[in-house]
Protein backbone atom coordinates (compact mmCIF):
# COMPACT_ATOMS: atom_id res chain seq x y z
CA UNK A 1 0.00 0.00 0.00
CA UNK A 2 1.61 3.24 -1.14
CA UNK A 3 1.11 6.15 1.24
CA UNK A 4 1.99 9.34 -0.65
CA UNK A 5 1.55 11.54 2.42
CA UNK A 6 4.24 9.92 4.56
CA UNK A 7 6.56 8.81 1.74
CA UNK A 8 6.51 11.92 -0.44
CA UNK A 9 10.29 12.26 -0.80
CA UNK A 10 10.68 8.53 -1.44
CA UNK A 11 8.13 8.77 -4.24
CA UNK A 12 9.93 11.84 -5.58
CA UNK A 13 13.07 9.68 -5.55
CA UNK A 14 11.35 7.00 -7.66
CA UNK A 15 10.12 9.60 -10.16
CA UNK A 16 13.41 11.52 -10.47
CA UNK A 17 15.44 8.31 -10.69
CA UNK A 18 13.22 7.10 -13.55
CA UNK A 19 13.41 10.49 -15.29
CA UNK A 20 17.19 10.38 -15.06
CA UNK A 21 17.26 6.91 -16.62
CA UNK A 22 14.86 8.15 -19.31
CA UNK A 23 17.24 10.98 -20.22
CA UNK A 24 20.12 8.49 -20.42
CA UNK A 25 18.12 6.22 -22.73
CA UNK A 26 16.37 8.84 -24.83
CA UNK A 27 18.68 11.73 -25.59
CA UNK A 28 21.53 11.13 -28.03
CA UNK A 29 23.07 14.39 -26.82
CA UNK A 30 26.05 13.67 -24.56
CA UNK A 31 25.68 16.80 -22.39
CA UNK A 32 22.05 15.81 -21.83
CA UNK A 33 23.24 12.38 -20.71
CA UNK A 34 25.50 13.98 -18.10
CA UNK A 35 22.45 15.86 -16.79
CA UNK A 36 20.58 12.54 -16.65
CA UNK A 37 23.35 10.97 -14.57
CA UNK A 38 23.18 13.90 -12.18
CA UNK A 39 19.40 13.48 -11.80
CA UNK A 40 19.87 9.80 -10.88
CA UNK A 41 22.57 10.75 -8.39
CA UNK A 42 20.48 13.45 -6.71
CA UNK A 43 17.49 11.12 -6.38
CA UNK A 44 19.61 8.59 -4.46
CA UNK A 45 20.82 11.35 -2.12
CA UNK A 46 17.18 12.17 -1.47
CA UNK A 47 16.59 8.65 -0.10
CA UNK A 48 19.68 8.80 2.11
CA UNK A 49 18.86 12.09 3.78
CA UNK A 50 15.12 11.35 4.06
CA UNK A 51 15.88 8.07 5.82
CA UNK A 52 17.92 9.86 8.49
CA UNK A 53 15.23 12.40 9.27
CA UNK A 54 13.25 12.42 12.53
CA UNK A 55 10.01 14.34 12.96
CA UNK A 56 10.77 17.64 14.63
CA UNK A 57 14.48 16.85 14.58
CA UNK A 58 17.17 19.53 14.87
CA UNK A 59 20.24 19.61 12.66
CA UNK A 60 23.00 17.40 14.13
CA UNK A 61 24.62 20.34 15.85
CA UNK A 62 24.63 19.73 19.55
CA UNK A 63 23.82 23.17 20.81
CA UNK A 64 20.06 23.00 20.38
CA UNK A 65 17.71 20.56 22.10
CA UNK A 66 17.09 17.11 20.65
CA UNK A 67 15.93 15.01 19.01
CA UNK A 68 18.58 15.25 16.34
CA UNK A 69 18.51 13.80 12.86
CA UNK A 70 21.08 11.15 11.93
CA UNK A 71 24.31 12.89 10.86
CA UNK A 72 25.71 9.91 8.91
CA UNK A 73 23.71 10.44 5.68
CA UNK A 74 24.62 14.14 5.76
CA UNK A 75 28.31 13.30 5.92
CA UNK A 76 28.23 10.91 2.98
CA UNK A 77 25.92 13.06 0.83
CA UNK A 78 28.04 16.14 1.47
CA UNK A 79 31.18 14.52 0.11
CA UNK A 80 29.28 12.69 -2.63
CA UNK A 81 27.93 15.98 -4.01
CA UNK A 82 31.44 17.38 -4.32
CA UNK A 83 32.81 14.16 -5.80
CA UNK A 84 29.81 14.03 -8.15
CA UNK A 85 30.47 17.47 -9.56
CA UNK A 86 34.15 16.58 -10.04
CA UNK A 87 33.24 13.43 -11.95
CA UNK A 88 30.68 15.33 -14.03
CA UNK A 89 33.45 17.75 -14.96
CA UNK A 90 35.58 14.82 -16.17
CA UNK A 91 32.61 13.54 -18.19
CA UNK A 92 32.09 16.98 -19.74
CA UNK A 93 35.81 17.23 -20.53
CA UNK A 94 35.49 13.91 -22.38
CA UNK A 95 32.48 15.32 -24.25
CA UNK A 96 34.49 18.40 -25.26
CA UNK A 97 37.33 16.13 -26.37
CA UNK A 98 34.94 13.97 -28.42
CA UNK A 99 33.60 17.12 -30.04
CA UNK A 100 37.16 18.11 -30.93
CA UNK A 101 37.64 14.71 -32.53
CA UNK A 102 34.30 14.21 -34.28
CA UNK A 103 32.74 17.66 -34.54
CA UNK A 104 29.52 16.47 -32.92
CA UNK A 105 28.17 15.50 -29.50
CA UNK A 106 25.48 13.21 -30.90
CA UNK A 107 26.20 9.56 -30.03
CA UNK A 108 24.63 8.29 -33.25
CA UNK A 109 26.82 10.52 -35.39
CA UNK A 110 29.91 9.54 -33.39
CA UNK A 111 29.08 5.85 -33.78
CA UNK A 112 28.56 6.35 -37.51
CA UNK A 113 31.93 8.10 -37.77
CA UNK A 114 33.64 5.24 -35.92
CA UNK A 115 31.90 2.72 -38.19
CA UNK A 116 33.20 4.68 -41.18
CA UNK A 117 36.72 4.38 -39.86
CA UNK A 118 36.38 0.65 -39.35
CA UNK A 119 34.99 -0.08 -42.79
CA UNK A 120 37.07 2.56 -44.53
CA UNK A 121 34.03 3.69 -46.48
CA UNK A 122 32.36 7.06 -46.64
CA UNK A 123 28.98 6.83 -44.98
CA UNK A 124 26.43 8.54 -47.18
CA UNK A 125 23.91 8.72 -44.32
CA UNK A 126 26.14 10.97 -42.26
CA UNK A 127 24.35 14.30 -42.53
CA UNK B 1 5.07 16.22 6.67
CA UNK B 2 3.83 19.61 5.67
CA UNK B 3 2.17 21.09 2.62
CA UNK B 4 5.47 22.82 1.85
CA UNK B 5 7.29 19.50 1.72
CA UNK B 6 4.74 18.00 -0.66
CA UNK B 7 4.87 21.12 -2.82
CA UNK B 8 8.67 20.82 -2.97
CA UNK B 9 8.50 17.13 -3.85
CA UNK B 10 6.18 18.04 -6.73
CA UNK B 11 8.48 20.91 -7.71
CA UNK B 12 11.60 18.74 -7.99
CA UNK B 13 9.76 16.10 -10.00
CA UNK B 14 8.32 18.70 -12.39
CA UNK B 15 11.67 20.45 -12.92
CA UNK B 16 13.36 17.07 -13.49
CA UNK B 17 10.67 16.23 -16.05
CA UNK B 18 11.13 19.58 -17.84
CA UNK B 19 14.89 19.00 -17.88
CA UNK B 20 14.26 15.69 -19.60
CA UNK B 21 11.84 16.90 -22.28
CA UNK B 22 13.10 20.38 -23.20
CA UNK B 23 14.60 20.53 -26.67
CA UNK B 24 16.34 23.77 -25.82
CA UNK B 25 19.63 22.85 -24.11
CA UNK B 26 20.02 26.13 -22.26
CA UNK B 27 16.47 25.61 -21.03
CA UNK B 28 17.35 22.11 -19.85
CA UNK B 29 20.38 23.40 -17.94
CA UNK B 30 18.27 26.17 -16.38
CA UNK B 31 15.55 23.80 -15.22
CA UNK B 32 18.27 21.48 -13.89
CA UNK B 33 19.61 24.40 -11.82
CA UNK B 34 16.06 25.05 -10.58
CA UNK B 35 15.83 21.35 -9.68
CA UNK B 36 19.04 21.65 -7.66
CA UNK B 37 17.73 24.72 -5.89
CA UNK B 38 14.51 22.85 -5.03
CA UNK B 39 16.55 19.92 -3.70
CA UNK B 40 18.66 22.24 -1.57
CA UNK B 41 15.48 23.62 0.06
CA UNK B 42 14.46 19.99 0.65
CA UNK B 43 17.77 19.43 2.49
CA UNK B 44 16.97 22.46 4.63
CA UNK B 45 13.55 21.04 5.55
CA UNK B 46 15.16 17.68 6.35
CA UNK B 47 17.39 19.45 8.92
CA UNK B 48 20.54 19.16 6.80
CA UNK B 49 21.67 22.79 6.45
CA UNK B 50 25.26 21.84 5.61
CA UNK B 51 24.13 19.66 2.71
CA UNK B 52 21.79 22.44 1.60
CA UNK B 53 24.69 24.92 1.46
CA UNK B 54 26.81 22.56 -0.61
CA UNK B 55 23.96 21.72 -2.94
CA UNK B 56 23.03 25.38 -3.50
CA UNK B 57 26.62 26.29 -4.37
CA UNK B 58 27.42 23.14 -6.38
CA UNK B 59 24.17 22.11 -8.04
CA UNK B 60 22.63 25.44 -8.83
CA UNK B 61 25.92 27.29 -9.36
CA UNK B 62 29.01 25.32 -10.32
CA UNK B 63 27.28 22.40 -12.07
CA UNK B 64 25.10 24.69 -14.20
CA UNK B 65 28.21 26.68 -15.08
CA UNK B 66 30.10 23.52 -16.09
CA UNK B 67 27.21 22.41 -18.30
CA UNK B 68 26.93 25.83 -19.96
CA UNK B 69 30.69 25.93 -20.53
CA UNK B 70 30.55 22.47 -22.12
CA UNK B 71 27.70 23.61 -24.38
CA UNK B 72 29.66 26.69 -25.45
CA UNK B 73 32.84 24.70 -26.05
CA UNK B 74 30.94 22.25 -28.25
CA UNK B 75 28.93 24.98 -30.01
CA UNK B 76 25.63 23.43 -28.92
CA UNK B 77 23.72 26.57 -28.00
CA UNK B 78 20.97 25.86 -30.50
CA UNK B 79 18.10 23.57 -29.51
CA UNK B 80 18.31 19.90 -30.31
CA UNK B 81 17.24 18.97 -33.81
CA UNK B 82 13.71 19.83 -34.84
CA UNK B 83 13.11 16.32 -36.15
CA UNK B 84 13.22 15.11 -32.56
CA UNK B 85 9.97 16.80 -31.59
CA UNK B 86 7.87 19.94 -31.53
CA UNK B 87 8.84 23.53 -30.93
CA UNK B 88 9.51 23.24 -27.20
CA UNK B 89 9.67 19.60 -26.24
CA UNK B 90 11.36 16.48 -27.44
CA UNK B 91 9.30 13.71 -28.93
CA UNK B 92 8.38 11.11 -26.30
CA UNK B 93 10.51 8.03 -26.78
CA UNK B 94 7.86 5.36 -26.20
CA UNK B 95 10.07 2.29 -25.56
CA UNK B 96 12.31 4.24 -23.17
CA UNK B 97 9.25 5.72 -21.44
CA UNK B 98 7.76 2.25 -21.02
CA UNK B 99 10.97 0.91 -19.49
CA UNK B 100 11.41 3.77 -17.05
CA UNK B 101 7.73 3.73 -16.07
CA UNK B 102 8.20 0.10 -15.07
CA UNK B 103 11.30 1.09 -13.10
CA UNK B 104 9.44 3.95 -11.42
CA UNK B 105 6.49 1.76 -10.44
CA UNK B 106 8.79 -0.93 -9.06
CA UNK B 107 10.76 1.63 -7.05
CA UNK B 108 7.60 3.33 -5.76
CA UNK B 109 6.26 -0.06 -4.68
CA UNK B 110 9.55 -0.87 -2.91
CA UNK B 111 9.81 2.41 -1.04
CA UNK B 112 6.25 2.02 0.21
CA UNK B 113 7.63 -0.64 2.56
CA UNK B 114 10.05 1.86 4.09
CA UNK B 115 9.07 3.35 7.44
CA UNK B 116 7.41 6.74 7.08
CA UNK B 117 9.79 9.70 6.74
CA UNK B 118 10.47 11.13 10.19
CA UNK B 119 9.22 8.04 12.04
CA UNK B 120 11.27 7.96 15.30
CA UNK B 121 11.24 4.13 15.35
CA UNK B 122 12.71 3.82 11.84
CA UNK B 123 15.86 1.63 11.91
CA UNK B 124 17.96 4.31 10.21
CA UNK B 125 17.27 6.58 13.17
CA UNK B 126 16.69 4.34 16.19
CA UNK B 127 19.23 1.57 15.59
CA UNK B 128 22.21 3.85 16.04
CA UNK B 129 21.47 3.89 19.75
CA UNK B 130 20.20 0.61 21.26
CA UNK B 131 19.27 2.37 24.50
CA UNK B 132 16.72 4.45 22.62
CA UNK B 133 18.43 7.70 23.46
CA UNK B 134 17.03 10.39 21.18
CA UNK B 135 20.44 11.98 20.59
CA UNK B 136 23.08 9.22 20.73
CA UNK B 137 25.67 11.20 18.81
CA UNK B 138 25.41 14.10 21.24
CA UNK B 139 27.07 12.10 23.99
CA UNK B 140 30.05 10.58 22.30
CA UNK B 141 30.76 13.35 19.81
CA UNK B 142 30.80 15.84 22.65
CA UNK B 143 32.89 13.60 24.91
CA UNK B 144 35.33 12.29 22.26
CA UNK B 145 35.88 15.18 19.92
CA UNK B 146 34.72 18.15 21.91
CA UNK B 147 32.94 19.89 19.02
CA UNK B 148 29.20 20.28 18.60
CA UNK B 149 29.00 19.65 14.82
CA UNK B 150 28.41 15.92 14.42
CA UNK B 151 28.73 15.99 10.62
CA UNK B 152 32.20 17.53 10.86
CA UNK B 153 33.10 14.99 13.55
CA UNK B 154 32.02 12.09 11.33
CA UNK B 155 33.81 13.50 8.27
CA UNK B 156 37.07 14.55 9.86
CA UNK B 157 37.46 12.24 12.87
CA UNK B 158 35.55 8.95 12.59
CA UNK B 159 35.60 8.53 8.81
CA UNK B 160 38.59 10.65 7.90
CA UNK B 161 40.19 7.99 5.72
CA UNK B 162 37.02 8.00 3.56
CA UNK B 163 37.09 11.77 3.46
CA UNK B 164 40.72 11.72 2.43
CA UNK B 165 39.84 9.27 -0.33
CA UNK B 166 37.10 11.57 -1.55
CA UNK B 167 39.46 14.54 -1.53
CA UNK B 168 41.86 12.47 -3.62
CA UNK B 169 39.06 11.64 -6.05
CA UNK B 170 38.28 15.34 -6.46
CA UNK B 171 41.95 16.07 -7.08
CA UNK B 172 42.17 13.17 -9.54
CA UNK B 173 39.22 14.66 -11.41
CA UNK B 174 41.26 17.83 -11.97
CA UNK B 175 44.18 15.77 -13.25
CA UNK B 176 41.76 13.85 -15.48
CA UNK B 177 40.27 17.00 -16.99
CA UNK B 178 43.75 18.37 -17.63
CA UNK B 179 44.90 15.16 -19.28
CA UNK B 180 41.78 14.81 -21.43
CA UNK B 181 41.82 18.39 -22.64
CA UNK B 182 45.57 18.77 -23.12
CA UNK B 183 46.15 15.47 -24.84
CA UNK B 184 45.10 17.19 -28.00
CA UNK B 185 48.23 19.29 -27.98
CA UNK B 186 50.72 17.13 -26.13
CA UNK B 187 50.12 13.81 -27.83
CA UNK B 188 48.28 14.41 -31.04
CA UNK B 189 49.23 17.94 -31.88
CA UNK B 190 46.65 20.25 -33.39
CA UNK B 191 44.13 18.34 -35.43
CA UNK B 192 41.30 19.36 -37.61
CA UNK B 193 37.95 18.15 -36.49
CA UNK B 194 36.64 15.30 -38.52
CA UNK B 195 33.42 16.91 -39.64
CA UNK B 196 35.27 19.97 -40.88
CA UNK B 197 37.55 17.72 -42.89
CA UNK B 198 34.61 15.92 -44.45
CA UNK B 199 32.30 18.92 -44.70
CA UNK B 200 34.33 22.13 -44.91
CA UNK B 201 31.17 24.03 -45.80
CA UNK B 202 29.86 23.56 -42.24
CA UNK B 203 32.78 25.25 -40.65
CA UNK B 204 31.70 28.87 -40.66
CA UNK B 205 28.24 28.46 -39.23
CA UNK B 206 29.36 26.13 -36.52
CA UNK B 207 32.21 28.24 -35.26
CA UNK B 208 30.38 31.51 -34.88
CA UNK B 209 28.94 30.46 -31.56
CA UNK B 210 32.13 29.21 -30.00
CA UNK B 211 33.89 32.36 -31.06
CA UNK B 212 37.54 32.91 -31.73
CA UNK B 213 38.25 29.44 -33.08
CA UNK B 214 38.63 30.71 -36.59
CA UNK B 215 41.52 32.93 -35.55
CA UNK B 216 45.02 31.66 -36.07
CA UNK B 217 46.33 29.67 -33.14
CA UNK B 218 49.35 31.86 -32.50
CA UNK B 219 47.47 35.05 -31.75
CA UNK B 220 44.49 33.66 -29.85
CA UNK B 221 44.79 33.42 -26.11
CA UNK B 222 41.27 32.66 -24.91
CA UNK B 223 38.44 30.84 -26.67
CA UNK B 224 35.89 33.52 -25.98
CA UNK B 225 36.89 36.95 -24.74
CA UNK B 226 33.69 38.86 -24.35
CA UNK B 227 32.27 41.99 -22.83
CA UNK B 228 29.53 41.56 -20.27
CA UNK B 229 26.78 44.05 -19.48
CA UNK B 230 27.79 46.66 -16.84
CA UNK B 231 24.80 45.56 -14.76
CA UNK B 232 26.29 42.10 -14.40
CA UNK B 233 29.86 43.25 -13.82
CA UNK B 234 28.80 45.78 -11.18
CA UNK B 235 26.60 43.25 -9.40
CA UNK B 236 29.40 40.67 -9.43
CA UNK B 237 32.00 43.19 -8.25
CA UNK B 238 29.74 43.92 -5.28
CA UNK B 239 28.76 40.36 -4.44
CA UNK B 240 32.00 38.44 -5.00
CA UNK B 241 33.94 39.79 -1.99
CA UNK B 242 31.01 38.90 0.25
CA UNK B 243 30.70 35.42 -1.25
CA UNK B 244 34.44 34.88 -0.82
CA UNK B 245 34.43 36.01 2.82
CA UNK B 246 31.36 33.85 3.49
CA UNK B 247 33.23 30.85 2.08
CA UNK B 248 36.24 31.52 4.32
CA UNK B 249 33.89 31.93 7.29
CA UNK B 250 32.21 28.60 6.54
CA UNK B 251 35.59 26.87 6.33
CA UNK B 252 36.78 28.27 9.65
CA UNK B 253 33.52 27.70 11.52
CA UNK B 254 33.14 24.03 10.61
CA UNK B 255 33.41 22.81 14.18
CA UNK B 256 30.73 24.95 15.79
CA UNK B 257 28.19 25.61 13.03
CA UNK B 258 26.71 23.62 10.14
CA UNK B 259 29.64 24.34 7.86
CA UNK B 260 33.09 23.02 7.02
CA UNK B 261 35.73 22.65 4.38
CA UNK B 262 33.51 21.15 1.70
CA UNK B 263 30.88 23.88 1.99
CA UNK B 264 33.41 26.69 2.35
CA UNK B 265 35.48 25.33 -0.53
CA UNK B 266 32.61 25.22 -2.99
CA UNK B 267 31.43 28.69 -1.96
CA UNK B 268 34.94 30.13 -2.46
CA UNK B 269 35.15 28.29 -5.79
CA UNK B 270 31.81 29.69 -6.90
CA UNK B 271 33.09 33.21 -6.10
CA UNK B 272 35.86 32.70 -8.67
CA UNK B 273 33.34 31.21 -11.10
CA UNK B 274 31.25 34.38 -10.74
CA UNK B 275 34.32 36.50 -11.55
CA UNK B 276 34.87 34.33 -14.61
CA UNK B 277 31.26 34.80 -15.64
CA UNK B 278 31.62 38.58 -15.61
CA UNK B 279 35.12 39.08 -16.93
CA UNK B 280 35.78 35.97 -19.01
CA UNK B 281 37.23 32.74 -17.68
CA UNK B 282 40.49 33.09 -19.62
CA UNK B 283 41.44 36.44 -18.05
CA UNK B 284 40.29 35.07 -14.69
CA UNK B 285 42.86 32.27 -14.74
CA UNK B 286 45.53 34.87 -15.45
CA UNK B 287 44.27 37.03 -12.62
CA UNK B 288 44.08 34.18 -10.10
CA UNK B 289 47.30 32.63 -11.44
CA UNK B 290 47.19 28.91 -12.01
CA UNK B 291 50.20 28.43 -9.73
CA UNK B 292 48.10 29.76 -6.86
CA UNK B 293 45.40 27.18 -7.64
CA UNK B 294 47.95 24.36 -7.72
CA UNK B 295 49.46 25.68 -4.48
CA UNK B 296 46.00 25.75 -2.84
CA UNK B 297 45.26 22.18 -3.86
CA UNK B 298 48.69 20.83 -2.90
CA UNK B 299 48.70 22.83 0.35
CA UNK B 300 45.23 21.55 1.23
CA UNK B 301 46.19 17.92 0.72
CA UNK B 302 49.49 18.54 2.53
CA UNK B 303 47.72 20.03 5.54
CA UNK B 304 45.28 17.11 5.70
CA UNK B 305 48.08 14.54 5.40
CA UNK B 306 50.36 16.22 7.92
CA UNK B 307 47.63 16.45 10.55
CA UNK B 308 46.55 12.85 9.86
CA UNK B 309 50.10 11.49 10.05
CA UNK B 310 51.05 13.80 12.90
CA UNK B 311 48.94 11.43 15.00
CA UNK B 312 51.60 8.78 14.43
CA UNK B 313 53.89 10.72 16.76
CA UNK B 314 51.30 10.49 19.55
CA UNK B 315 49.77 7.01 19.34
CA UNK B 316 51.51 5.42 16.39
CA UNK B 317 48.27 5.21 14.39
CA UNK B 318 47.88 7.38 11.30
CA UNK B 319 44.52 9.15 10.77
CA UNK B 320 43.73 8.79 14.48
CA UNK B 321 42.77 12.40 15.04
CA UNK B 322 41.41 11.65 18.50
CA UNK B 323 45.04 11.08 19.58
CA UNK B 324 45.46 14.84 19.88
CA UNK B 325 43.29 14.78 23.07
CA UNK B 326 42.41 18.36 24.05
CA UNK B 327 43.89 19.68 20.81
CA UNK B 328 41.48 17.58 18.73
CA UNK B 329 39.16 20.51 17.89
CA UNK B 330 42.19 22.40 16.61
CA UNK B 331 43.26 19.40 14.51
CA UNK B 332 39.72 19.16 13.11
CA UNK B 333 39.80 22.84 12.19
CA UNK B 334 43.18 22.45 10.47
CA UNK B 335 41.86 19.53 8.42
CA UNK B 336 38.76 21.57 7.53
CA UNK B 337 41.00 24.37 6.30
CA UNK B 338 42.94 21.82 4.24
CA UNK B 339 39.73 20.46 2.71
CA UNK B 340 38.53 24.02 2.04
CA UNK B 341 41.75 24.91 0.20
CA UNK B 342 41.63 21.71 -1.83
CA UNK B 343 37.94 21.89 -2.77
CA UNK B 344 38.10 25.63 -3.54
CA UNK B 345 41.05 24.98 -5.84
CA UNK B 346 39.39 21.96 -7.44
CA UNK B 347 36.10 23.75 -8.18
CA UNK B 348 37.82 26.82 -9.61
CA UNK B 349 40.25 24.77 -11.69
CA UNK B 350 37.57 22.48 -13.10
CA UNK B 351 35.41 25.32 -14.39
CA UNK B 352 38.29 27.44 -15.66
CA UNK B 353 40.15 24.60 -17.36
CA UNK B 354 37.00 23.26 -18.98
CA UNK B 355 36.23 26.72 -20.29
CA UNK B 356 39.55 28.21 -21.25
CA UNK B 357 42.39 25.74 -20.83
CA UNK B 358 45.51 26.80 -18.99
CA UNK B 359 47.58 29.77 -20.02
CA UNK B 360 50.20 27.86 -21.98
CA UNK B 361 47.54 25.69 -23.58
CA UNK B 362 45.31 27.41 -26.10
CA UNK B 363 42.60 24.82 -25.50
CA UNK B 364 41.68 22.99 -28.64
CA UNK B 365 41.95 26.13 -30.71
CA UNK B 366 44.44 24.36 -32.91
CA UNK B 367 42.05 21.75 -34.18
CA UNK B 368 40.83 23.87 -37.04
CA UNK B 369 43.80 26.14 -37.53
CA UNK B 370 44.24 26.68 -41.21
CA UNK B 371 42.47 23.84 -42.94
CA UNK B 372 45.77 22.26 -43.91
CA UNK B 373 45.86 18.51 -44.32
CA UNK B 374 47.11 17.00 -41.08
CA UNK B 375 47.46 13.54 -42.50
CA UNK B 376 45.16 10.54 -42.15
CA UNK B 377 43.26 10.02 -38.94
CA UNK B 378 44.87 6.72 -38.06
CA UNK B 379 48.48 7.70 -38.48
CA UNK B 380 50.56 6.70 -35.49
CA UNK B 381 51.65 9.02 -32.69
CA UNK B 382 55.15 10.23 -33.55
CA UNK B 383 54.33 10.86 -37.20
CA UNK B 384 51.30 12.83 -36.23
CA UNK B 385 53.26 14.87 -33.71
CA UNK B 386 55.92 15.56 -36.31
CA UNK B 387 53.44 16.69 -38.94
CA UNK B 388 51.59 18.74 -36.34
CA UNK B 389 54.78 20.52 -35.38
CA UNK B 390 55.51 21.23 -39.00
CA UNK B 391 52.01 22.59 -39.48
CA UNK B 392 52.31 24.88 -36.53
CA UNK B 393 55.67 26.26 -37.60
CA UNK B 394 54.24 26.81 -41.07
CA UNK B 395 51.22 28.53 -39.58
CA UNK B 396 53.30 30.91 -37.52
CA UNK B 397 55.60 31.93 -40.35
CA UNK B 398 52.75 32.91 -42.65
Amino acid sequence: MIEPMSHHFYLAFAAVFAIGIYVLLDSPHLVKKVIGLNLVQMSVFLVFVSAGYVDGGSPPLFVADGPYVNPLPHAIVLTAIVVGVSLSAVALALVVRLHTEFGTVDVHEIEAAIADDETGEVNADDE
Amino acid sequence: MTALEVALAVFVVVTALLTAVFRDLIGAVTTFAAFSLGISVVWLLLAAPDVALTEAAVGAGVMAMLLLVALVRTAQLLPERRSDGGKWFRKINVPAAAVVTTVAVALAYSVSFFPAIGEPTAPAVSSIDPAGNPAPYAQFVGADVGIPNAVAAVLVVYRNLDTFGEAVVAFTAVVGVLVVLRRNRMVDGPRECRRDRDHPELENGRNQLSGGHDTDESDIEYPDPYVMSPVVTTAIRTVVPLVFVFGVYLTLHGTVSPAGGFQGGVVVGSAFVLVGLAFGLGPTIDWVDERLLVAAMAGGVGLFVSVAFGAVAVTGTPFDVLAYAEATPLAVELIEVGIGLLIGGVVTTLVVVLAAGLKDDPGDAGHESDGADHGPHDSNGPDRLESAKKDREGGEST
